[in-house]
């Protein structure tokens, strides 16, 4: 009897755990009382993948927009990262327990294009005649796939060089003059680096996370294309092109600066933190980040004692690049798309609230709040935007560097289908190449091949 | 048991048959509305999703997660000669025996601990057996930052003892035994828990005519305990190893499965054709595997160890 038991008590457990896999907690429909005194209440989704400052930001607009009239009411879902966003879109499809808006990174755009998922906003400029002549042409170029903006550019950013000035200083370096190009960087780097007796790092002179976004980064602002037949603008994409000269350039200089200074190496760095909490206890002088982090950095700097923070005095440049730069920096960021899954009411709401959220006010309290630069013109003269810049020149940074970038086929960046799985190519290229000592130029080739695989696989599953 | 049993029945006349199979079918079904909870949820939860990863195998997936064209066992081909496939079965059997003959150490010794008869000796039980009320995801977030780069503890006190900083999950070198040690650590309360209720169920007259025969404490513990204890050492063995095989969460939370791949276990790579390629039918052969996998192996745990249980 105790043997019979057993193997039930095994086979239960077996079986039990087996089944644990695929727990997804069922979207809640907020039942919080939205007083409806007359009219109709129309209440949405939308999930979005903004967390700490961001997320707040986010919460204050979208609570003054529903106190502001009755007619639509947003509900906000944090979902985790982008990747976690589509992930469930997808998985959630079939089951129609989608929202009306989701908010899904730049380089989905040509996969929820194909995907048929989107009302394109387009039908609702066209529709109004809504002007689009305030945004940044740049951005709404980078959204727009055969002649329709599909998604509405909500949050706008850029890769700066973030720095601490006190070690600038203890260096003997200007600590006003960050690198401007890869090569100065690594000069610099010779520098700040400082070991101990028995040669191992006390200090690491920059925080590298594996992101294949500052590949991207660098390609368009050397004016390099990622894929090909004008980065997949002028016809769809069928090989990768980032494996280049420029591109074997900017492997070999990773390798290298990893060999000769030991550049901190962050990983993949999932919760995206590990790199400024480098620079907030001292442990590196340097990294590179995204500008959508300016406002939780200056946040945690003024308000310290959750950690304890080393001797920081925060410095910021543009993204280091090449003497010979043709290009620009790329839009970063994401869009908001309507899901044509959900009923036409809730796709109406859902553009009543977009067009709230890239109105020029919210635009600028966005950019106060988060990091993100505005997508409108007239954003930037707006009062939040010219505080914010007062009292912090590094908002700036990214803007000026983003406005600098000429309209190229190179700077609108590249429309990949399977653009997340060839990202993930990138990066463990980078990790062969920083990790393993494999040569940058036969990864980077490897790579391609792979990817140009994948970009082809993916065509042809799709009919294409 | 007592229900599936036919227990001998005086012979009947002919005409008593046909009363006899009604009263079979009606035990039957009396037994089936008994098992039919377990039966339906076995059914929903674990053998359709069983029977339909295997049909997902022999389908294309477009990009879209859209089932796509038939092409029989190609998808079965792809992923047994690919080199991925084959990495990620190594990585899994590494963390298995980084996870499991650690877990059964150390659980069997603080079981042996927690088994003193001591005054207050149920608070010291309830911390060792704590894990067990704690998720895969506060653990992995808990040892995330105790593993932290920058302002992790444990990298803190290796350096207070003068040794180097140890990079745990970013090093492909030490980020499998990372996760293991977040894995040895999540599973050990429900290892206790087992091997204790195994040391309390060995009477004491055992001990007792141990000691009139002057066993020392090893040889009590080798010629007592072990053997006593063997039915939940095949237990835990058998659950453990199937936990290891099916680890998740850690790894997705602690790694994502880097760096270079060296933290991806089978299941990661299910989960990464599944929902990051939306290759289902890839991930449904993948799945198909991981099944068989432990489904043979568990055969083989029992067939062999068995013969080593004792059982009472």
């Amino acid at each position: 009897m105790k043997r019979a038991f057993m193997f039930l008590a095994i086979l239960l457990l077996a079986l039990g755990l087996a089944a644990c896999g695929g727990g997804e907690e069922g979207t809640t429909t907020g039942a919080e009382g939205t007083a409806t005194p007359a009219g109709k209440t129309v209440k949405i989704t939308f999930w979005h993948a903004m967390g700490a400052a961001n997320q707040e930001t986010l919460k204050r607009l979208t609570d003054q927009f529903n106190a502001s009239q009755t007619e639509v009411q947003v509900e906000l879902q944090f979902q985790g990262t982008y990747e976690d966003n589509l992930n469930k879109l997808v998985a959630s499809r079939a089951s129609g327990d989608v929202p009306a808006i989701i908010q899904l990174h730049d380089v989905t755009t040509q996969f929820l294009v194909d995907s048929g998922m989107l009302t394109p906003v387009q039908e609702f400029i066209d529709r109004e005649n809504y002007d689009l002549s305030d945004f940044q042409p740049r951005v709404i170029e980078y959204y727009t796939v055969d002649g329709k903006l599909w998604g509405m550019p909500f949050n706008v950013s850029n890769p700066i060089l973030y720095y601490n000035k006190v070690h600038f200083r203890e260096v003997g370096l200007d600590p006003d003059k960050p690198p401007r190009t890869l090569e100065e960087l690594t000069q610099y780097c010779q520098k700040l680096t400082i070991r101990n007796e028995t040669g191992g790092i006390e200090r690491h002179c920059i925080a590298l996370e594996v992101s294949p976004w500052y590949i991207e980064q660098l390609l368009a602002v050397s004016g390099d294309l990622y894929v090909n037949n004008g980065n997949g603008r002028d016809a769809r994409a069928t090989e990768a092109a980032f494996n280049g000269p420029r591109g074997k350039e900017i492997f070999q200089w990773w390798h290298d600066l990893m060999d000769s200074v030991d550049a901190q190496n962050m990983g993949r760095n999932p919760g995206g933190d590990l790199h400024f909490l480098a620079i907030g206890v001292g442990q590196a002088t340097m990294t590179i980040g995204t500008s959508a982090a300016l406002r939780t950095i200056v946040d945690v700097l003024e308000a310290p004692g959750s950690i304890q923070l080393a001797d920081v005095e925060l410095g910021t440049g543009p993204l280091p690049g090449f003497a010979d730069a043709k290009g620009g920096s790329l839009v970063g960021g994401a869009a908001l798309w309507i899901l044509n899954q959900r009923p036409k009411e809730e796709q109406e709401a859902a553009w009543k609230y977009i067009k709230y959220l890239v109105d020029p006010q919210q635009q600028a309290e966005w950019y106060s709040g988060s990091g993100y630069f505005p997508i409108r013109l007239s954003a930037y003269d707006l009062p939040a935007a010219k505080e914010v810049e007062a009292k912090y020149p590094h908002f700036r940074v990214a803007v000026d560097q983003f406005l600098r970038a000429p309209s190229t086929r190179a700077t609108q960046g590249a429309l990949v289908g399977p653009f997340v799985r060839v990202r993930e190519i990138v990066q463990k290229a980078v990790e062969q190449t920083i990790l393993t000592g494999k040569d940058p130029g036969q990864a980077l080739d490897e790579a391609a091949a792979q990817a140009t695989q994948e970009i082809q696989d993916y065509n042809r599953r799709i009919g294409r | 048991m007592a229900v599936t049993t036919t227990e001998p029945l005086p012979v009947l006349p002919l005409a008593g048959l046909a009363a006899r199979g009604l009263a079979q079918l009606k035990r039957l079904a009396f037994a089936l509305i008994f098992l039919s909870p377990s039966i339906i949820l076995f059914g929903v939860f674990i053998f359709y999703p069983l029977v339909k990863s295997v049909y997902l195998g022999f389908y294309e997936t477009d990009p879209l997660g859209n089932q796509g064209d038939f092409v029989a066992l190609d998808q079965y081909r792809t992923v047994l000669t690919s080199e991925d496939f084959r990495h990620a079965l190594w990585i899994t059997v590494l963390f298995t025996l980084y996870t499991v003959p650690p877990g059964i150490v150390l659980g069997l010794g603080l079981a042996m601990l927690a088994n003193q008869k001591l005054p207050g000796i149920s608070i010291f039980r309830t911390a060792f057996s704590s894990t067990v009320a704690t998720s895969v995801a506060v653990a992995s977030m808990m040892w995330l930052t105790l593993l932290n780069p920058s302002v992790g503890l444990i990298n803190y006190f290796l350096q207070e003892a003068d040794l180097p900083r140890i990079d745990w999950l970013n090093d492909p070198d030490w980020a499998l035994l990372a996760v293991s040690l977040t894995t040895i650590w999540l599973n050990l309360g429900l290892a206790t828990i087992v091997f204790l209720a195994g040391l309390q169920s060995i009477p004491e007259r055992l001990y007792e005519s141990a000691r009139i025969d002057g066993a020392g404490r090893w040889a009590t513990f080798l010629h007592v305990t072990l053997p006593m204890l063997s039915p939940t050492l095949l237990f835990v063995t058998v659950v453990g190893t199937i936990l290891a095989f099916e680890s998740f969460g850690q790894i997705h939370i602690l790694t994502r499965g880097g760096p270079l791949d060296a933290t991806t276990v089978i299941v990661y790579s299910i989960w990464q054709e599944a929902f990051q390629r939306f290759d289902y039918g890839v991930a449904a052969v993948q799945a198909v595997g991981l099944f068989i996998l432990v489904l043979g192996l568990t055969g083989l745990q029992i067939r062999f160890l068995e013969r080593r249980v004792f059982y009472q």
